[in-house]
């Protein structure tokens, strides 16, 4: 049946669709603009200080607060509220001299009140900081936790710039924990004034403007900072972008100016000739590595784990899976921390790993391997369980959701776990005690539970050596020791890329999420 | 339909919201994953967590917890997000005009898509051009929604630069042109297969020769008479995809940077965000149940058949 002869109108009324298309317009050609927009993945949880435990909220957040002291771009702790600070012989008492004339964003002037008002608040808060281990050695800090005082007594204000913090006992690493987000200093007016918007009232070099959750988050930049000012920037907007291929799509386009860039995009990114942005490398302090179950009884061995790190050919890992982007780690402590062990340590040898496996039960043993769901990981642990699989291992992967897997490994159900342990403070310190002494067994870091007297009395005796000279040589110690028992097979230390726009100049990766406060960002001036 | 047989389709909604909720609680809590590990971050306590999990009610009772929740449900409130403190359902306020925006952008283009292939394919039953469109039909529905995405933001942002390739800054409207296309396709081709067998069913029908010799135009047959009786099935799958779009496209959304309430329930279900879940879910029911009551008004006001019964 012929009903209709089709013609050109017809076929053209199929393209009608194209109606949405009078909305387009070229959203690449914009001029240059005085605003920063930088890519999220993700939206952060949060930006109070008492909350932030994510990476992304706490580079955030850094541009938003200061703290007494914060580390430099050589990673050199330096002043920032405080202009010079002093630490007693005995290494209890820590003096802080403030700056005069520094003004939060509301406006009222930053004084010796705030610093004591923002610490009892991270003691205090309802529900309470996740983060409150960062100021529990302040005297009598537990007893604030707790309510038996009304006021935080390890803290004294001796006038209005000048401060001083005494603690229960020595802690070496104290000051470094003074650089992290949940020590920055908030507006104890605005505190009060509200949760939500009020509480991100700080003294840094940029001014909460807006969040829309999921969406965009602005800063504005504070023009009364005390410290140097970004050039030529007025804001930072920050969107969420969570698929990697549009935000590179939007980064070509000019729409965006700085993404991180994933390793799987990097290769064909470097060899694309004409880019309209840079890549700009940095190295993080972080460990990735495979956690062994130390509670199981076939673990018990150091033999055993010493094998399971000798047949994993990791060479050949980086080499293909990682495309040469990350640094291989022969230790717990990434580069540039002391600690850190760069000589070959365990090397690769599956014949001498299959002997020991050939000797004992464990290769009667179905061991569960688990790992967070993502295609990266599959492709990783996949890799790692065919080199423990040719040895005469039997491994059985088990990929599981970030909560499910954490909860699995907190409660040691794994034999053996893929995972990352990132710094919040660049001390060795921090490679150490939070994932080795046994003092931290399972949330609190050492998911591998793993127990050595030797290296829980270093540690201890670590963070209480007021010597730098003489704690580092202990950090040394100790990584000597943990490299030898193997309750972690160490893969490697990762690097970041960054995308960045040719219209920002003096854009750094930093080896610390909250080093990078955006006072040095320079948008070049567009030429006429 | 009779004001007692609508009245007694909308008393089902209250039985179906029970079972949606109880269901889905019972569901979250066998399903494996704490919240709180993900809320406290890598270096808390067990101390903390506890803390955490009995401020949240996580340590409660099963009925306790479902019955805390209800409680709060009656009172009109949706809880705050465990993660971002932020109130559900201002949230799912905030993120509903843009997958409503994409839902309609999207049925618009498939409905349209869809209709026109289906006819013409069905006008030249057998011949080339019903196959060519009845291939396209089939390919529209089998690509994957992420190959289609990545495909159209090559050409169109990337290459072409017409459209953004994500919903950012001042990117307005034109940031649903691509995802309308994603989602419009797919259900173009299901639309276009289904106009199509029934306009084949309906132009075989002894009513269409009896206009035919009357001499109506072929026009007023095609579209009066065998397009509007082959209508009934087509508005079924167009209220259905409409349901389901408006519930989010969770991919679609992620993949174009839509602040959606997909991505919203996503990113809840990832990180065990129990008020969010629930809230999109409620949401997710109540949409169905009124698209569901839409389609049965739409039957009426196209089909008198249906009208005569329900009077009947």
């Amino acid at each position: 049946m012929s009903f209709l002869k089709i013609n050109k109108y017809h076929i053209l009324s199929v393209f009608l669709i194209l109606f949405f298309i009078t909305g387009c317009k070229k959203p690449g050609k914009q001029e240059i603009k005085k605003n920063i927009r930088i890519r999220l993945e993700h939206d952060p949880q949060t930006l109070d200080p008492a909350y932030i435990v994510d990476v992304m909220g706490g580079n955030i957040s850094a541009k938003l607060f200061n703290g007494l002291v914060r580390y430099d771009e050589k990673m050199a702790i330096c002043g920032d509220l405080a202009k010079e600070y002093e630490i007693s012989d005995d290494g209890k008492e820590y003096t802080f001299h403030l700056r005069k004339c520094v003004k939060f964003h509301c406006g009222r002037e930053f004084t010796a009140k705030d610093v004591k008002y923002s610490f009892e608040y991270i003691l205090s808060t309802e529900p309470i900081s996740p983060r409150v281990w960062v100021l529990k050695k302040i005297e009598k800090a537990q007893d604030f936790i707790e309510k038996k005082t009304s006021h935080l007594e390890g803290i004294i204000i001796k006038d209005q710039y000048t401060i001083l913090i005494k603690l229960d006992e020595p802690y070496a690493p104290f000051i470094s924990l003074l650089t992290m987000p949940t020590s920055y200093i908030a507006c104890r007016q605005c505190t009060h004034g509200g949760k939500q918007k009020g509480i991100y009232c700080g003294t840094g070099p940029y001014i909460f403007n807006l969040w829309k959750h999921d969406r965009t988050l602005k800063l504005i930049v504070n023009n009364d900072y005390f410290g140097k000012r970004p050039s030529g920037v007025e804001n930072i907007d920050y969107y969420i972008i969570p698929e990697d291929f549009t935000a590179l799509a939007e980064l070509e386009k000019g729409r965006i100016d700085i993404m991180e860039i994933p390793v799987s995009m990097l290769g064909s990114l470097k060899k694309k000739k004409e880019k309209k942005f840079d890549i700009v490398e940095g190295v993080t302090l972080s460990t990735y590595y495979i956690g062994i179950n130390c509670r199981r009884p076939y673990f018990k061995e150091k033999t055993l784990r010493n094998a399971l790190s000798m047949c994993i050919n990791k060479n050949d890992l980086i080499k293909y899976l990682m495309e040469d982007n990350v640094e291989k780690a022969q230790g717990p402590v990434p580069p540039g921390l002391n600690g850190h062990v760069s000589d070959e340590t365990i090397p690769y040898d599956p014949e001498k790993a299959r002997r020991v496996f050939a000797s004992s039960s464990i290769k009667d043993i179905n061991l569960k391997f688990y790992a967070k769901s993502s295609q990266q990981n599959t492709d990783i642990v996949s890799a790692i369980v065919n080199d423990m699989q040719k040895a005469g291992l039997k491994v059985e992967i088990e990929l599981r959701d970030w909560a499910k897997f954490v909860e699995s490994i907190n409660q040691g159900e794994a034999d053996l776990f893929f995972l990352s342990w990132w710094a919040d403070i660049p001390d060795g310190i921090d490679f150490l005690s939070p994932v080795f002494h046994s003092e931290n067994f399972g949330s609190a870091g050492n998911r591998a539970f793993f127990s050595n007297k030797e290296v829980d009395s270093l540690i201890d005796l670590a963070e209480k050596t007021t010597s730098s000279e003489e704690r580092h040589k202990m950090y040394e110690r100790i990584a000597q020791i943990i490299i030898s028992e193997s309750p972690w097979i160490f893969l490697w230390h990762k690097k970041s890329y960054y995308g960045v726009s040719k219209k920002i100049s003096n854009y750094k990766v930093y080896p610390m999420y909250n080093i990078d406060k955006g006072e040095n960002y320079k948008i070049i001036p567009a030429s006429k | 339909m009779k004001n007692s047989a609508f009245k007694k389709r909308l008393l089902s909604i209250i039985p179906t919201f029970f079972g949606v909720t109880l269901l889905l609680f019972l569901l979250l809590k066998l399903s494996p994953g704490d919240p709180v590990n993900i809320i406290v971050g890598p270096r808390a306590s067990e101390e903390v967590i506890s803390l955490y999990k009995e401020k949240l009610h996580l340590d409660a009772p099963f009925f306790v917890q479902y019955f805390h929740y209800m409680k709060m449900i009656f009172t009109g409130d949706f809880g705050r997000s465990y993660f971002t403190n932020e109130n559900v359902f201002n949230a799912l306020l905030s993120k509903l005009p843009n997958t409503l925006m994409l839902a309609v952008f999207s049925m618009i283009t498939g409905t349209f898509l869809g209709i026109v292939l289906g006819i013409l394919a069905s006008l030249k039953r057998g011949g080339i051009l019903d196959k060519i469109l009845s291939s396209v039909a089939v390919l529209f529905i089998s690509t994957p929604v992420f190959w289609t995405a990545i495909m159209l933001v090559l050409v169109f942002s990337i290459l072409l630069d017409w459209t953004p390739a994500s919903a950012i800054g001042d990117a307005g409207i034109s940031a649903f042109i691509l995802p309308a296309l994603v989602l419009g396709s797919r259900s173009a081709g299901y639309i276009a297969r289904l106009t199509r067998s029934s306009m084949i069913e309906a132009l075989s029908a002894d009513y269409i020769q009896t206009a035919l010799a009357k001499g109506v135009s072929k026009w007023k047959i095609v579209i009066k008479h065998a397009f509007r009786n082959s209508l009934i099935p087509v508005i079924t799958l167009i209220g259905i995809d409409f349901g389901s779009y408006l519930n989010g496209s969770v991919l679609t959304e992620k993949i174009f940077g839509i602040d959606g309430v997909g991505r919203y329930a996503i990113n809840a279900i990832l990180n065990r965000d129990i008020p969010v879940i629930m809230g999109t879910v409620i949401l997710g029911a109540f949409i169905f149940i009124t698209m569901n009551l839409l389609v049965d008004v739409l039957y009426l006001k196209l089909d008198p058949r249906v009208s005569a019964a329900a009077k009947n």
